[in-house]
């Protein structure tokens, strides 16, 4: 569910990627301060990416302080403190409180046994989290709901089944919002949302034939062997899809008044997200894990 | 709405050149200030595209289109996408024209169930080929699958074909056959 909305680092300058560095570390440092060590495990990029999108707002880039780093104690880190961030890391805590439940359920003995004792680890961090933002816990919990009504029915379409994600991140970015603009953050979360989700089904895809999971690709075209020969296609479709999302999320984008971090956004939008859905047509996972200096590496391996 | 309009300085029935005019004098006096440029390039924005909806509908309306597809527009500009929603599924099989399809696909879009949408507009686009309105919504759906965004500050580095580069390279050549002052040949082509 998770990692996939990341910008493309080489082609970032130097001073964003300090600036993304900092976001990040503050990020972490807001989880340890607020819901302790545990829920700094569960850092992502993809709540890195709600706090830049909430921070874009704001007139200045925030200086930062320079600190030990609290895993790597010898590493100096730079970071600062926002009430955004303080809500990133809550909506982080939530959503990985109920992805470790959903992991319950689907997983193999020793990773629901796995998941299970990390949930009552993070459950402490996840109670404070809904008594600060209540409605996100309640919005999250509808949609985890509806996501167990749609696995249940064995939806076949790629639109209903991302729904319920779409509609979480949706009403997570709606709250950068003031009343002009609120429509055109709740629709970038929608749509980011929904790139999160169709970017894991693409990923998954061959794991999930094997484990016999639910995905709606696997019920679209009916597919039960590993070696089908449709999956390389389905894989572009998916592709394409992703494409598309991030062409609509590019228009919201640029209805946005962006003060500050643009350069980043840009880059994710433009780049990382389409360096997300390129990677998806690569063979195997491992492949997956090459860091990109080319715009064109689809074509090199 | 009537506040665009306001900050267009204009009333409602004023003509789309009015407006446009109206526009490029207030974007040259308030070149400096970001803000007021945004706020008049939305108000801009959504005038001019309500304008052009309705002029579809009316132009649809006039060729024996269905009158309640006017309306469910009218939905659609409002933003009441649910309702529009409602409205177009209440169509019997039989009226489910290519405007049907076009008003569908656009009701998903709006949704941001994109893969519905591009079902419906391909639809609509094959179903009434020579309309420009499905046409072009169609193949923005179709480049946007391709790969293309709106706004993409990364392109012009990678595609080399503009033509004033072509210009400047061919002025370059020509140059450095006379002399190598402006460099060696061929540097940037």
């Amino acid at each position: 569910m998770f990692g996939y909305i990341l910008p493309r680092k080489p082609e970032l300058l130097v001073k964003e990627y300090e600036q993304y560095t900092t976001v990040y570390c503050s990020l972490c440092r807001s989880l340890q301060k607020n819901y302790g060590s545990v829920s700094k495990a569960f850092l992502n990029y993809d709540f890195v990416f709600l706090a830049l999108i909430g921070l874009s707002g704001q007139t200045q880039e925030k200086d930062a302080y320079i600190r030990g780093c609290s895993v790597n104690r010898l590493k100096r880190v730079s970071y600062f403190d926002s009430e955004i961030l303080q809500y990133s890391a809550a909506c982080l805590v939530i959503a990985s409180y109920y992805a470790l439940t959903d992991n319950m359920h689907d997983e193999g003995f020793i990773r629901r046994i796995t998941s299970y004792v990390v949930r009552i680890a993070l459950s402490l961090s996840f109670r404070k989290a809904c008594r600060n933002y209540p409605k996100v816990a309640l919005q999250v919990k509808e949609s985890v709901h509806q996501q167990a009504i749609i696995e249940d029915a064995k939806e076949s379409s790629l639109d209903r089944a991302a729904d319920p994600s779409a509609t979480a991140l949706s009403f997570m970015l709606s709250r950068f919002g003031n009343e002009d603009n609120e429509s055109v953050f709740a629709r970038l979360g929608y749509l980011l949302g929904r790139f999160s989700y169709l970017a894991d089904v693409g990923d998954d895809l061959v794991e999930d034939i094997r484990k016999k999971r639910y995905n709606p690709v696997l019920i679209k075209y009916e597919l039960d062997a590993v070696d089908d020969k449709r999956i390389p296609k389905i894989i572009e479709e998916i592709r394409e899809e992703l494409l598309l999302t991030r062409s609509e999320l590019a228009v919201s984008y640029s209805q946005l008044q962006i003060h500050s971090y643009e350069g980043i956004l840009k880059n994710i939008i433009y780049l990382g997200l389409v360096d997300t859905a390129d990677r998806l047509t690569l063979e195997k996972k491992k492949n997956r894990n090459i860091r990109v200096f080319n715009a064109d590496f689809r074509k090199g391996i | 709405m009537d506040n665009a309009y306001r900050i267009l300085g204009v009333n409602l029935n004023a003509t789309d050149e009015q407006i446009k005019q109206a526009y490029s004098e207030l974007s040259e006096r308030y070149r400096s200030d970001a803000q007021a440029i945004h706020e008049l390039n939305n108000a801009y924005d959504s005038v001019m595209s309500e304008r052009r909806l309705n002029r579809g509908t009316t132009e649809s309306s006039a060729n024996g289109g269905y009158p309640y597809f006017t309306s469910i527009r009218h939905l659609i500009n409002a933003n009441r996408i649910e309702e529009a929603e409602v409205e177009l599924q209440r169509v019997p099989v039989q009226g489910r024209i290519a405007e049907w399809h076009f008003l569908m696909g656009t009701v998903m879009s709006r949704k941001g169930w994109l893969s519905e949408a591009t079902r419906y507009y391909s639809n609509a686009a094959s179903m009434e080929p020579g309309n420009t309105e499905y046409q072009q919504a169609y193949s923005s759906v179709v480049y946007g699958r391709q790969g293309q965004a709106p706004g993409n500050p990364y392109t012009p580095y990678r595609t080399s074909n503009n033509n004033d580069w072509l210009t400047a390279c061919i002025v370059c050549n020509c140059l450095s056959m006379f002399c190598d002052c402006c460099g060696p040949r061929n540097r940037c082509c």
